[in-house]
């Protein structure tokens, strides 16, 4: 996953977060922010699993 | 989802928790918030696809405010008939930590103990039970757990599985394109694309993993 990305994503949600007019709408930005690094890190976790079990040399 | 609240809190207007909740529920155009006392017909109850039954816990039981409208509501033969099929959600809120409710701890049951009657009501119903929305001493949550809960809340209430990250995806994707924002759009668009990769990723290790158990 491209940290790079994840990060200005994350920022632009906490960007639109710190620019709410009213609080529905900054609860619903700064909590993007969060699933955006929750998608991330998942994504991260099965491509990490994908790469240990496609080289596991036992498997083979 | 058409989704009806029945809310059975003997004073909604003086609780912190109800109040920042119904403030949740106001922005779920499909959510109706319906507090106790009232009577619920058949027709009321057929129109929902889920129904929620919100209460603060007293002495470890919802109040008589909501099992007298269960009781009243369930003894129309109608009303049992009309809540077949749909699905059953529990919104309850207390005063103690959550960590109290375990065996050996300062509650000595569990959460889902005390809760069990509704497991039993969902069967006896035909309905479909959702893991229950516990909101433990609202008022010592900082903002970010108050900002959770808000979101959480409301995806309760219109999420088929609202534990679902497909799903949470999917519905962050939807508000996001409802606003009118260029940076909204690029949001939905980047973790639509990501949740993709996401469902891709799970199916490549399922295909792999199969390998390995037939190999």
């Amino acid at each position: 996953m491209d940290d790079d990305e994840t990060s200005w994503l994350i920022d632009q949600a906490n960007q639109l977060a710190a620019q709410a007019v009213d609080y529905p709408a900054q609860a619903f930005y700064a909590e993007l922010a969060d699933f955006l690094a929750t998608q991330a890190r998942r994504i991260d976790q099965a491509e990490g699993e994908l790469d240990g079990r496609l080289w596991d040399h036992t498997g083979w | 989802m058409k989704t009806l609240i029945i809310v059975g809190h003997p004073d909604i207007d003086g609780s912190d928790t109800q109040q920042f909740l119904k403030a949740a529920a106001a922005e779920v155009p499909t959510a109706t918030w319906r507090p106790l006392p009232a009577t619920t017909g058949a027709a009321t109850l057929a129109a929902c696809d889920r129904l929620v039954l919100q209460f603060p816990l007293h002495w470890y039981q919802a109040p008589g405010l909501l099992t007298d409208w269960l009781t009243a509501t369930l003894a129309q033969p109608a009303a049992r008939t009309a809540l077949a099929g749909k699905s059953l959600g529990v919104v309850a809120t207390f005063g103690q930590s959550a960590s109290a409710f375990h065996p050996g701890a300062g509650v000595g049951v569990s959460l889902d103990a005390l809760l069990s009657p509704y497991q039993a009501l969902a069967t006896k119903l035909g309905m479909r039970l959702l893991p229950p929305l516990t909101v433990a001493q609202f008022a010592y949550a900082d903002e970010a757990a108050r900002r959770a809960l808000f979101v959480r809340y409301q995806q309760y209430l219109t999420l088929a599985d609202p534990a679902s990250i497909a799903q949470q995806a999917a519905w962050w994707a939807k508000r996001l394109n409802q606003q009118d924002q260029p940076a909204a759009a690029t949001l939905a668009t980047a973790l639509t694309a990501r949740q993709e990769r996401l469902a891709g990723l799970a199916a490549t290790l399922h295909t792999v993993e199969e390998g390995t158990t037939l190999g």
